[in-house]
């Protein structure tokens, strides 16, 4: 009842013109993002943080997620009708969707993965309001030693999910962690790899160095490739009616997804990714004519579009709730709330609940505002798609030069940017995978105190952790996903890159 | 032969980030690890420079003795000469703009980016050179009340 209650609460505090306006920017640029290839929502939020410190901590989460939320709305739409994925989390949309366009039921497709997502959206924002509270609750109960045990479990599952090869995931946790340790140490004030230099006492700051790593990186990656106009098929609005049996054939999938997408989101690694793969992959296997996935069933297209929702929602739990993000974009969300001083975690829930349930309304509404938006303006947004990087590229690089600029008024922060969009290219050159460096240098801090205080408070050893329940439990697991791991990769299989 | 020129470039990126772990380990151990009972502010640096060395020489073993599938990356002559010019432009908008101010660099920059990219003719990269410049400087001075550096026109 108290849920209820603060839920409407939520919904109060949600009717201002700034929490509003923030939803549905937010979504609209989420949706702009997804649509258009070579801009991720990592990238739109990276760039987004410096904008959102002049907002109140919810409404900068608002729009941060809206973005999230909305990139994976759009990035159906030229999935299934230009069969060039806008968001990694729609390609596999590809397949079936793009099949139906070719039939002619292009318009079906996309109207049923918009329905598909809202129920997924809402199925997930649910799962989110209860499950999140109760997992912060379980979570007073850790200590150092626990987030130490849970952080090593964390950082083993994201390089067993999320990188083609763990040791490069690894090699880019370590440097994560190394660029969270330049500038002053948290716990003694002893500067470290500053190297003489005062702009660097001071650390690196986190806005520029994302905004390199995804969005730098990937507008020098796009302009350097050969461009070729994408053929775009016309959708009119009267096309977008689905028949009786399409809609029966989406239900299952829908709400399969639905599930699938948020517990892959409880999970570390690229998550809105991995479930759009279980859901196909489910959604074949089930299937009484599998040999026809891949020529256009929509049950290929609704079941992963759902699923990716779902799992956006199913992620922020272990952010709200542990403070413990598992994939980049909630990486660049903590570090958003950490810059108001908001610290998510178990204590968020007593000590500033307005931020959880105000959020929590603003999801309702978010996922509302997208279905209205995605279907009537599908021929804008598909419009949009078909802008050419030659026009595209030289706006969005001045946004990440003037916005990382006007964080500090700081040209070192500028050339920080410029020098993570070259090395994110290297590193995308030669398969390093980006998001565990991100994820690192968020979760350094953390894991370096809670190391720290874990050696003060047992007198030097590690042993200790064994006599605590939990944290022993993280570490067994830990230790049974390593032997997973070697074992896989003496098979010579690797993550979902290879599927 | 350009495989041989790819596995020579990628083993000088490799090695790079090989180095970067040792300087890192190197650094992490003058700024000293204490004792264990009361860790020092190198002994987390230190770790994480390990991890960097030990995966790296894993990731290293395995480019030599093992061949990688080819990724989709455009490293030809004409797409490196095309990075290197759009990095050239980036960099000059950051070292010139103290001195020119941000809307003539901002037009240039724009303007070069485009055709770099391959806008043809001059009208249209006039004019999205003019809008973007004009636009960005109108949302951050003007809206956001940022202060853009105004050079020779301060």
């Amino acid at each position: 009842m108290e849920a209820v209650d603060q839920l409407v609460q939520g919904f109060f505090n949600l009717l201002s013109i700034k929490n509003l306006l923030a939803c549905f920017v937010g979504t609209f640029l989420g949706t702009i993002v997804g649509v258009l290839p070579g801009v991720g929502p990592a990238a739109t939020m990276a760039f987004l943080l410096p904008f959102t410190l002049g907002l109140a901590p919810e409404t900068g989460l608002i729009m941060l997620t809206g973005v999230w939320f909305g990139s994976q709305y759009g990035g159906s739409t030229t999935s299934i009708l230009v069969n060039i994925p806008g968001e990694a989390a729609s390609v596999v949309s590809c397949i079936d969707g793009y099949q139906m366009t070719k039939k002619g039921r292009g318009g079906a497709a996309l109207a049923m993965s918009a329905i598909g997502s809202f129920v997924a959206g809402t199925v997930g924002i649910i799962g989110l309001q209860f499950f999140a509270p109760f997992l912060a609750t379980a979570a007073l109960a850790f200590g150092p030693a626990e987030y130490l045990a849970f952080l090593i479990l964390a950082f083993i599952l994201l390089l067993g999910l999320a990188a083609e090869s763990p040791a490069r995931g690894l090699v880019m946790f370590g440097l994560g962690f190394w660029i969270s340790t330049i500038g002053l140490s948290p716990m003694d004030g002893v500067p470290r790899f500053s190297f003489g230099s005062e702009s660097l006492i001071s650390g690196i700051e986190f806005v520029p160095l994302a905004v390199g790593l995804f969005g730098m990186s990937e507008i020098l990656f796009v302009g350097i490739q050969t461009y070729v106009p994408p053929i775009m098929a016309k959708v009119r609005i009267r096309d977008l009616y689905p028949t009786r049996e399409e809609v029966k054939r989406s239900v299952g999938p829908t709400f399969r997804g639905s599930f699938i997408g948020f517990f892959m989101g409880l999970l570390p690694g690229p998550c809105t990714i991995l479930s759009t793969f279980m859901s196909y992959t489910v959604e074949k296997k089930i299937s009484k004519t599998p040999e026809n996935f891949g020529k256009g069933m929509i049950e290929g297209v609704v079941g992963p579009e759902s699923a990716n929702n779902s799992a956006v929602m199913g992620s922020m739990i272990p952010l709200l709730a542990l403070g413990i993000p598992f994939a980049a974009p909630s990486a660049i969300m903590l570090a958003g709330l950490r810059m108001h001083n908001v610290y998510p975690g178990p204590l968020l829930f007593t000590e500033a609940p307005q931020i959880f349930w105000t959020f929590i309304a603003a999801m309702y509404l978010g996922n509302l505002i997208l279905l209205l938006l995605n279907l009537p303006l599908v021929g804008f947004f598909a419009r949009i798609a078909m802008t050419r990087p030659s026009v595209l590229l030289p706006f969005v690089s001045i946004l990440c030069l003037v916005g990382t600029y006007s964080m500090r008024n700081s040209f070192f922060d500028v050339w920080v940017m410029l020098f993570s969009g070259v090395v994110g290219l290297l590193f995308r050159r030669w398969d390093f995978p980006v998001a565990p460096l991100i994820i690192g240098v968020v979760l350094g801090p953390m894991t370096e105190v809670s190391l720290r205080k874990t050696l003060v408070m047992f007198d030097g050893s590690l042993l200790p952790i064994f006599q605590r329940p939990i944290a022993a439990l993280f570490i067994v697991s830990s230790l049974a996903a390593v032997a997973y791991l070697l074992g896989r990769s003496w098979r010579g299989k690797s993550g979902y890159q290879s599927q | 032969m350009q495989n041989k020129s790819r596995f020579i470039r990628e083993g000088i990126f490799n090695l790079s980030v090989f180095v970067l772990g040792v300087v890192v380990i190197a650094e992490s151990v003058r700024l000293g690890f204490g004792g264990l009972e009361q860790p020092g502010a190198g002994l987390f640096p230190f770790f994480a420079g390990l991890t960097i060395c030990t995966a790296q020489l894993f990731v290293i073993i395995k480019s030599v003795f093992r061949e990688r599938k080819q990724t989709e990356f455009p490293a030809n002559r004409g797409a490196t000469a095309r990075l290197a010019a759009l990095i050239a432009v980036l960099v000059g908008w950051i070292v010139v703009m103290p001195f020119l101010g941000y809307i003539l660099v901002t037009f240039a920059a724009v303007f070069a980016f485009a055709k770099l990219l391959g806008l043809e003719g001059w009208r249209r990269p006039l004019l999205l050179s003019a809008g973007t410049s004009l636009g960005v400087y109108i949302l951050f001075d003007r809206l956001l009340y940022l202060d853009l550096p105004r050079g020779l026109l301060g």
